[in-house]
């Protein structure tokens, strides 16, 4: 064997620790898919799949349907391409949700880049454009609806977004991408690759962007709390993987992100963030005989900083090893085990040597030991079963909580409250169905299993503005019970295929974060916002979606979800009924006029609504002093229309918001136009 | 001749111990999709000449093999010898390929393999055409143990374990995999492909 010693080792090593280790090789998704002409993903079950064989109700959005979004960001191509709850705040701040629910930060959805996990314990939110990635290296987003801890773990409750960027080994990008606008909107970015010795490969990727924020809509406590500075974004991110020997792969990817953004948050308001994160993963692969072992350690860092507070500190690691096997015919098998600590600490921020104060600040962590075996039983040619089931165990730990909270005094929660541990199990089973050719049912049932975020547990704040804040040791996770049928279809006559979905779920023990009710707190002598349960809630609707071609120039497609969710009995301010519209539907079509490609985007959303935070609504918490937003249906418009200027270069026009210059279009700020000159280089 | 069930006699609206107020009419709905499946168009039983698309599945299989094929690789077309309908079928099979059909770094080149000389084939892959099939059981101990991989379009033959895999393209790509046929022909396929393909 060839390369440097520090790859040979463990590529001798590790086939003495996995006996029977033969030949392999890694998974080449682009082989896969050009066999069986279709999106090829590992995300719903762990094992690799056809799209078509999923027991879930899943959609990839692919690179080309990407590059003809015209969107900028994440969130606008889930937009655009899907019935998910998108609520957009500002021009880059939006709340993703699936089925309803999607409150600001929601702790529901999990996201992850190529399975390593970019959701944020902190708060328990996903901060889109703090994801360390370029659009143009996106092979395919996977998005799972429905809950499926039971093989990712907690915060898969409302499920998956599984960005996949392309492996360097098996398919280089090499693109660049200059994109000016209205807002002042400039951005830089690209993605280079190389070929290693071996089978490998590396990729290295950056981006810039800043614009203006949208400008209408504030509330007065916007603009109180409001940045100076525009938001801004700065990415970096490498990954490579290399085959040690003829039967493992070895793969390292490092990212860092630094975002300057005002993010909406609970309960209705921005706060203005300087965020940076960063990422260091070690992937080791191997496929053997009797089947593929997957094996990764990473940890995560976060550092943010906000206004008034000091910096908080967010730090997690996990590792993570599965095997998935083929025992016989018509059985799969995918064991796996997980461990994670997962740590969020400040620094204290208020120091008071006239009263002999000194805040030491705080810390909450927690042990999260997990394990799960996914089964997936070929009953019949026709007739698939896949159940998952997984168990997490909690150690929860806490410092810095027996230190009075100045200037109050002793807090309810000392660190001994935090001495406490607890576990949770979750299960996926469906039933797929294939009565013929083209036609599938399915039937699912599962249990979503929800931490409450690092800061609800344990958070300690006495803003200038505002009630204390507490975070909460004896918070419950939030369970959700889906149930689920499903069906698809191939139409040839349309050259494409329709699907319908009809789910109910209960969710058990919502957690209403920092929008639950503020309360008196007699012992402290002031008003204290602790995180609390509020209670179940059941929702219910369906989703179609349609797609296929017009003619040889053109194509389309139709998503269309109804979500009826109800409000947990417990009083809060975080209006999860009315957090989603009713109603979404994403209508989509593009032409092809050798050589110019136009794409047209219409999206519906009903009415919703929620509460905005005013200056007297932090210091009471009571919902007389909220403001209370109602937005009524909306459309919006969005197209793109390219023209290679030569092979390698294409100019681009992209907007977004197209129908009216401002337009309210949630309980953030306004909508605005904004339209886009765009030119991308591939070399 | 069965009577209808008693729900589809009554009318829809009619009271009493059967219906219930609000409650969904199960059975009429079971019942009509029973007979919208019957009415669903189902897999065909019998295979037809292969196309250039079953083709192209079988060559991008072959990257799947271990070890897989590279560069230049035979694949030989079965067929009944003497038989002039069969040699004529073979023909236009081979004809499919072309100079050569490519899938990733391989390019299959075909050639004619009357039954008679499955034994000194050196092929990477055997094609059986139609003329062929009834003999397969002889190709079958023909390849044993030479890491050759049999084909068929016809799924008989891979129920019947007599070559190792089968293959189809339309209306959607399906592959099966009889496990007891490779292992005797000495075939091992890759463990990813394996976990998305029909075993046997």
């Amino acid at each position: 064997m060839r390369g440097p010693a520090w790859i040979r080792a463990p590529a001798i090593a590790l086939p003495l620790l996995l006996p029977g280790l033969a030949a392999a090789q890694g998974l080449d998704r682009a082989a896969l898919e050009d066999l069986f002409g279709e999106p090829v993903t590992m995300s719903a079950t762990g094992r690799p799949q056809r799209l078509s064989d999923v027991p879930l109700a899943m959609d990839i959005i692919t690179a080309e349907q990407i590059r003809r979004s015209g969107a900028r960001d994440l969130p606008g191509v889930l937009a655009r391409y899907t019935s998910l709850d998108v609520n957009q705040y500002d021009t880059h701040d939006a709340a993703v949700g699936v089925r309803g629910y999607a409150i600001p930060n929601s702790p529901r959805l999990l996201v992850l880049l190529d399975g390593r996990q970019v959701y944020l314990d902190d708060y328990g939110r996903t901060v889109w454009h703090l994801i360390p990635v370029q659009l143009a290296e996106i092979r395919q987003i996977e998005i799972i609806k429905g809950p499926n801890s039971a093989l990712y773990g907690f915060n898969a409750v409302a499920g998956v977004i599984n960005i996949l960027t392309y492996d360097p080994a098996y398919h280089p990008v090499n693109e660049a991408t200059l994109r000016l606008g209205s807002g002042h909107g400039r951005e830089v970015s690209g993605a280079t690759s190389a070929r290693l010795a071996q089978g490998g490969g590396i990729r290295l990727s950056a981006g810039i962007r800043k614009e203006d924020r949208w400008s209408r809509g504030e509330t007065q406590l916007a603009r109180f709390y409001a940045a100076e500075e525009e938001p801004s974004r700065y990415q970096i991110a490498g990954t490579a993987s290399v085959a040690l020997s003829d039967t493992v792969r070895f793969g390292l990817d490092a990212s860092y992100s630094r975002s300057i953004t005002s993010d909406y948050h609970l309960s209705g308001f921005f706060l203005p963030w300087d965020m940076r994160s960063w990422s260091l993963r070690a992937r080791l692969s191997a496929t053997t005989a009797s089947g593929i072992t997957e094996a990764a350690l990473y940890h995560n860092g976060l550092g943010s900083s906000l206004v008034n507070t000091s910096g908080l500190h967010q730090g997690v690691t996990v590792a993570q090893l599965s095997h998935t096997m083929k025992p016989g015919p018509a059985h799969t098998l995918r064991p796996f085990v997980e461990y994670r600590y997962n740590q969020l600490s400040a620094g204290g921020s208020i120091h008071a040597p006239a009263h002999g104060y000194s805040d030491p600040g705080w810390r909450i962590s927690a042990q999260i030991a997990a394990a799960g075996v996914m089964w997936n039983w070929d009953l019949t040619p026709g007739l698939s079963w896949t159940n998952a089931v997984r168990h997490d165990h909690f150690w929860l730990g806490g410092g810095g909580h027996d230190a009075p909270l100045f200037p109050y005094g002793a807090t309810p929660y000392s660190d001994a409250a935090y001495d406490r541990q607890h576990g949770g199990s979750s299960w996926n089973s469906a039933l797929l169905w294939k009565a013929s050719e083209h036609d599938t049912f399915r039937v699912t049932i599962a249990r979503g299993f929800g931490a409450p975020g690092l800061s609800d547990l344990g958070a300690r704040a006495s803003p200038a503005a505002g009630s204390a804040i507490l975070g909460n040791p004896t918070l419950r996770p939030t369970t959700v019970d889906n149930y689920e049928l499903g069906y698809r279809r191939s139409i040839a006559a349309i050259e494409g295929g329709a699907g319908l979905s009809l789910f109910y779920q209960m969710n058990n023990n919502l957690n209403a974060s920092l929008a639950s009710q503020v309360t008196m707190q007699p012992a402290l002598g002031t008003y204290v916002l602790v995180p609390s349960n509020v209670g179940s809630a059941a929702a219910y609707g369906v989703e179609v979606s349609a797609n296929g071609r017009l003619s040889a120039i053109q194509d389309w497609g139709l998503e269309y979800r109804m979500a009826v969710a109800d409000n947990p009995p417990a009083p809060n301010m975080a209006g999860f009924g009315q957090a989603s519209p009713r109603h979404i539907l994403a209508l989509r079509s593009g032409w092809t006029f050798e050589p110019v490609r136009i794409d047209g985007f219409l999206r519906y959303a009903s009415m919703v609504s929620g509460y905005r935070a005013t200056l007297r609504s932090l210091r009471s918490g009571a919902q007389a002093d909220y403001e209370y937003m109602q937005v009524e249906n909306t459309a919006t418009l969005a197209a793109r229309a390219a023209y290679p200027i030569t092979p390698d270069l294409l100019l681009a026009l992209e907007g977004s918001n197209l129908l009216t210059g401002h337009q309210r279009q949630g309980i953030g700020l306004e909508a605005e136009r904004r339209i886009y000159l765009s030119l991308t280089a591939q070399f | 001749m069965l009577s209808p069930p008693l729900s589809l006699r009554r009318p829809w609206h009619a009271s009493g111990p059967r219906t219930r107020r609000g409650a969904l009419p199960w059975r009429p709905l079971l019942l009509l999709l029973a007979l919208a499946l019957q009415a669903l168009p189902h897999r065909a039983a019998r295979a037809a000449e292969p196309s250039l698309r079953d083709l192209q599945v079988l060559a991008r299989s072959l990257g799947f093999l271990e070890p897989a094929p590279r560069g230049l690789a035979e694949i030989g077309i079965v067929y009944a010898a003497g038989d002039s309908q069969g040699e004529a079928e073979a023909r236009r099979i081979a004809t499919l390929f072309g100079e050569g059909l490519r899938a990733g770094n391989l390019q299959l080149r075909p050639i004619l393999v009357p039954l008679d000389r499955v034994r000194d084939s050196r092929a990477a892959a055997l094609l059986l055409a139609r003329s062929a099939l009834p003999q397969a059981p002889m190709v079958a101990a023909a390849v044993a143990g030479r890491a050759i991989l049999t084909v068929a379009t016809d799924r008989a033959p891979i129920e019947q374990g007599l070559v190792a895999m089968a293959i189809r393209s339309e209306p959607r790509v399906e592959i099966v995999v009889n496990r007891a046929a490779a292992q005797a022909s000495g075939v091992t396929f890759a463990a990813a492909f394996r976990m998305m393909i029909q075993e046997r």
